[in-house]
């Protein structure tokens, strides 16, 4: 099942040969660890850039957004398994 | 080159270990074509979709399936089929809304990867592309290394999940009937030597340029695979298809087709042609209503709101256009008219005006599903007008663009479009802007 989110998060990150890899983040109190980043793209929006990454938590994967304009970052899905 | 490359025979007639330019041109030419891209993409973004059969569906609402897993594949799903059928053949199918520009994003990337083996790649949709590796493949230790290598680094670097099939020939026809031949992740070679047994084996619907009505035709004609195609009298093709037909079948029944795009079919010489905006023949917009309308006012601001991308993808490209054609389906039941102008144009009211025009003088009877606006004889923009008139009307599209390049697409559009579903901008399958989609995105 894919569940739409859209919620503001705070992400733990690490920046590593040129690359931004996301290693977690905090969502309603609650930490989510990432263990391996699935898949990443990019998005334009006029000239906001949004950079997505799909990554796998420990009881589901998650897509992540992070806008280079405003340095924002959202939970935008959730991917749960059984779907 | 990576230790787990090992250039041994791949399927085909290719004997590897020096692979320099073959066949009667001295050309090597890869085809590359990714597997069940859509789904494949959709199950690389989310674990939880591998190993089970994925339908990619247009939007919610839509009511076929645009592509398929391989695992669907396995169940008979294919491109285009009703979902009613598809549930009846697989009930455990998942169905995921399709992300265009997710897709295209991974296209310029697996072209990027490309374009470390040589410049003369050319976009051919959005999962396939043409690399000319002739002048190159020696530097990577032939044709079967360079796939190997972009085989192992789209799963490196994009996602492991992806996978490609590459087809290695001496021509555009032949390398993407390899393509096709060893699929999923597969490498297939033809060479002049096992050309013959490879076309005699294969169907002919599975190269590219027989279609389901041709092949319908050729059957007619009592031509049902390569070997009857190749004792066919030329004679018998003109006067059954038209004049255009002999030239091309004789060469595409032994292999000797240079080009598949249908216009080039005359040219002598295989064409890899990385400056798509040149080769541009005609820039379009087409778009499925989610349900059948007879409304005017709707059918107008379809016709608005297509005209409008239709110009801004032609002024991007520092296009305009002479001729205005107009394309409508519903009901079964399609039509299409245009016009020639002497002065071209880029400006979408323009655009739309005369579309309007051409959908009131087919007297369409029935109601619309299907809109699609096209522009061609195209040439550069290269005057400006020196009418006042016209001189403001520039400065406006000017400013236009501007406004939306900065905040995105449809910031401002028509007030004419206020009230109804806004068609925004897209990639398609066919990539039939890609000269548009390869320079600006």
């Amino acid at each position: 099942m894919i569940q739409a989110i859209g919620d503001k998060i705070d992400v733990y990150a690490k920046f590593s040969k040129g690359s931004l890899i996301p290693q977690g983040f905090t969502w309603k109190q609650k930490d989510y660890p990432l263990k391996k980043l699935n898949f990443s793209f990019r998005k334009q929006e006029g000239l906001t850039v949004l950079l997505y990454y799909s990554a796998l938590g420990e009881t589901a994967a998650y897509e992540l957004e992070f806008n280079l304009k405003t340095f924002i970052w959202r939970l935008t899905k959730a991917y749960l398994p059984g779907s | 080159m990576d230790k787990d490359l090992k250039p041994t025979s791949p399927p085909g007639g290719l004997k590897i270990k020096n692979c320099h330019s073959f066949g009667p041109n001295n050309r090597t030419i890869l085809c590359l074509d990714m597997d069940s891209y859509f789904a494949t993409v959709e199950q690389q973004e989310n674990p939880y979709l591998r190993a089970k059969p994925v339908g990619v569906i247009k939007a919610v609402g839509r009511t076929c399936v645009i592509a398929a897993s391989k695992e669907a594949k396995k169940y008979g799903v294919k491109t285009g089929m009703p979902l009613s059928d598809v549930r009846r053949l697989c009930p455990k199918i998942i169905l995921v809304p399709t992300d265009m520009e997710k897709y295209f994003y991974v296209t310029k990337r697996f072209a990027d990867i490309c374009r470390r083996y040589t410049p003369l790649v050319e976009m051919f949709s959005i999962d396939e592309l043409f690399m000319d590796v002739t002048s190159s493949e020696h530097l990577f230790g032939g044709a079967v290394i360079v796939a190997l290598e972009i085989k192992q680094q789209i799963k490196k670097e994009i996602g492991d999940w992806l996978s490609c099939s590459v087809g290695i020939s001496y021509n555009k026809f032949l390398a993407k009937l390899a393509s096709k031949k060893n699929k999923p992740d597969g490498l297939f070679v033809i060479t002049p030597e096992n050309k013959d047994d490879i076309l005699l084996s294969t169907e002919l619907v599975e190269v590219c340029g027989i279609g389901r009505r041709l092949e319908k035709r050729l059957s007619s004609m009592g031509v049902r695979n390569f070997s009857q195609l190749r004792q066919l009298p030329d004679s018998t093709v003109q006067a059954q298809l038209g004049s255009h037909w002999p030239a091309v079948l004789r060469r595409m029944a032994y292999g000797d087709l240079e080009d598949i795009n249908s216009v080039s079919y005359n040219k002598k010489d295989s064409v890899i042609t990385p400056d798509q905006i040149s080769a541009q023949k005609s820039v379009s917009r087409t778009y499925t209503l989610f349900a059948d309308t007879y409304n005017l006012r709707v059918i107008n601001q379809y016709i608005r709101n297509l005209s409008e991308e239709t110009a801004w993808k032609l002024r991007r490209m520092k296009l305009v256009g002479r001729l205005i054609g107009l394309s409508i389906r519903g009901a079964d039941q399609g039509a299409w008219n245009h016009k020639t102008f002497k002065i071209p144009t880029a400006d979408g009211l323009l655009i739309a005006k005369v579309c309007e025009q051409l959908f009131k003088s087919l007297n369409w009877p029935n109601p619309v599903r299907f809109v699609g606006i096209y522009v061609s004889l195209l040439s550069p923009n290269s005057q400006t007008s020196l009418l006042p008139k016209d001189q403001k009307r520039h400065e406006i599209l000017k400013t236009m663009d501007y406004v939306n390049d900065k905040f995105g697409q449809f910031t401002l559009y028509p007030a004419q479009l206020v009230d109804g579903e806004q068609v925004k901008p897209e990639v398609n399958g066919f990539l039939g802007d890609k000269g548009f989609r390869i320079l600006h995105q």
